[in-house]
Formats: structure tokens, sequence, C-alpha cells
């Protein structure tokens, strides 16, 4: 079996400033998935969207379930102009995984786990429902900003 | 107005580079594939990652059998959520199987794939039980669903492994990608 190292780091970036959105641009199209790892906080609790190539019209739907520690619950939406997930004002993460972003075959699913000890563990799979285009930008916006420290990294991951 | 953020210019010296290996790849051509086998797994690794997009002719469970071993030896448990459930968030346990599931394959066709990713621990360690943790989820434009499970096998090291679920075909572009975690 042939063995290449991979979990490439593509860019990482820390907020050195408040600002409410962050974008990766030119996302190389040479990885089979890609993997984002978000640690930080927002200045209010929020909900931060993540959009691909633009892209922020109706043109996602996520499954999702959460437990709070006294509860817990499960949703679905059909339509809407992102994929959302909450940033508090404590310092948490969220982690999307990214499957077969360049291909142009296939509707692109994601898997989210997003952990704010003052949230909930949430766990989320998401589509861009109406696009076969490979991935090539990853934005991320909210109506908070970012606090000074927060952190967006993007791995590439590369298939045998 | 947002201020967009830029691309960072360099690889951050800190960020490990070298832990992470494929190992190998199985995708299904045009005729579809009833199983997936990875055999001779190298024994050279700390973990496993299998990072699987997936789409059948069947709402059912993917099963998997390790080491050829059809003996009641594999336990789970699971939470899933979506297609049916409403708001409610399902949980089940199966214990003493004769094969793990290892994920709920739903509402897949050919535009629209179950993603998943499994971890298994210590996998060449034969002095324990081996865990294998889940993280699946398939959304399509009527419906989605998620599905989180925990697993067991009470065998010695793993160096075979092959998936498949009951009477149907993976659909073509199905991928299961092997990883094998360093310490």
């Amino acid at each position: 079996m042939a063995a290449g190292s991979t979990y490439t780091p593509i860019a990482t970036h820390t907020i050195s400033s408040a600002t409410n959105s962050y974008t990766f641009t030119s996302v190389p199209s040479t990885y089979t998935d890609l993997s984002v790892v978000i640690e930080g906080s927002l200045s209010g609790n929020d909900a931060v969207y993540m959009r691909f190539n633009n892209d922020s019209t109706s043109n996602y739907g996520r499954t999702y379930m959460y437990g709070t520690g006294s509860g817990y619950s499960s949703g679905y939406i059909s339509s809407e102009t992102g994929i959302p997930f909450s940033v508090h004002t404590d310092r948490g993460n969220t982690i999307i995984d990214i499957f077969s972003y360049a291909n142009a075959v296939t509707r692109k699913t994601v898997l989210l786990t997003n952990n704010y000890l003052s949230n909930a563990v949430v766990s989320t799979v998401a589509l861009w429902k109406t696009s076969n285009s490979p991935i090539s930008s990853i934005s991320f916006s909210s109506g908070n900003n970012f606090i000074s420290g927060t952190t967006f990294s993007l791995f590439g991951i590369k298939e045998a | 107005m947002p201020i967009l953020g830029t691309i960072a210019s360099q690889v951050p010296a800190n960020l490990p580079t070298n832990s992470f290996y494929s190992i190998a790849t199985a995708t299904v051509g045009s005729g579809g594939e009833s199983n997936i086998t990875f055999s001779s797994i190298p024994q050279t690794y700390k973990h496993l990652q299998l990072r699987i997009l997936s789409a059948g002719n069947y709402n059912t469970s993917v099963r998997l059998r390790v080491n050829a071993d059809s003996d009641f030896n594999y336990h789970y448990h699971g939470l899933q959520a979506g297609n049916g459930y409403g708001n409610s968030v399902y949980s089940y346990a199966a214990n003493t199987q004769n094969s793990m599931m290892v994920f709920d394959q739903q509402l897949g066709n050919s535009s629209y794939f179950n993603s998943t990713i499994v971890d298994i621990l210590d996998y060449t360690a034969g002095n324990k039980s081996k865990t294998f943790r889940t993280f699946s989820g398939v959304q399509n434009n009527t419906d989605g669903f998620i599905y989180r499970s925990s697993g067991l096998w009470t065998g010695g090291a793993i160096n075979q492994m092959v998936f498949y679920f009951g009477g149907g075909d993976f659909f073509q572009y199905s991928k299961f990608a092997l990883y094998g975690i360093k310490e």
C-alpha cells in the first residue's frame, strides 16, 4: 500500500484586530478533502455563516443535533443562505470537514462539530446543494466581531 | 461592510506535517461494489482514520468485519437525528453482534453522498480491545440524517477491514480512503 504524508497545512490566520469576517481565497484544488479548524470567540454570542465561492443565495441545507448538558434537540433546515454555527464570547472551537471539495461530479457535503462550554456540543451535516462546482474559496462572516487571537486554520488531506 | 481577510503566505513552523499518512483508497467504478476491503494494513502507525464518501441502492447500515471475524465480538452505541426523527435524537445500543454497524447510510443517490469519518484508536495493540469512533451524515434537497457512534471490537491487532451492507451495492464515485496516524 502506498503511504504519503498528508493533512497538510495550507494556511492559517490569526485575527489581530476585531473583524467580522475572514476568507480563505484561491484554495488549491490538489487535495481530496479540506479540514478547517477555528478557535476563538466573538464579541457577542452569534452565528457565523460559512459560504463557498461567494455564494450567499439560498443554496445550503443542514441537519443538526446538539446537547447542552441539560437537554438535547435536533433539526433540519432545507434552505438557507450559508452554513451557520454558533460562536460565543468564551473561547471554543469548530472543526469542519469538507469532502471531495475539488470534484465537479457531486454536491459538497460538510461535517461540522462545534464546541462552546457556554452553549452546546453540536454536530451538523450540511450541503451546498445546487452546485457541483469545485470549492475555491471559503468565507466566514458574523454580525459580531471575531476577538483578537481567534485563529482560522485550513488543512488539505490527500488520499493515496 | 465586511472586511475580507487574506490567505496567509507561509506555513506556520509549529504545525506538524509528517504524522498523518494516506495508506490506500478504494473508489467504486461504474459497475458498483458490494463490499470494500482493506487488507495487509501496515502495522507501523498508532491510529487509523477512514474518510468515506458513499451512497448505495438501499437505506441501511454499512457494516464492518475486522480480520474476517464473524463471531459475536462487536459492540456499539449511537446517536442519530434527521430523516423521520423530527426534533428528537434517537439513541441505541447493540452488544455482542457478529459485525459492527459503522454508520447508517441514508438518502444518498448519484448526487448526494453520505460523508463519514471513522477513527480507530491503537489499532495494533494486542492487549486491548479496539475502539471505533464515527461521525457521519448526509443531506439532500428534502431531508438529512446525522449519526455519531462508538464501537468496540474485542480482538487483536487489525490487519484487515471489510465494509459492506446487506444485499446492496455502493454507487459509482463512492470512496473509502484509509489514513495512518503516527504519534
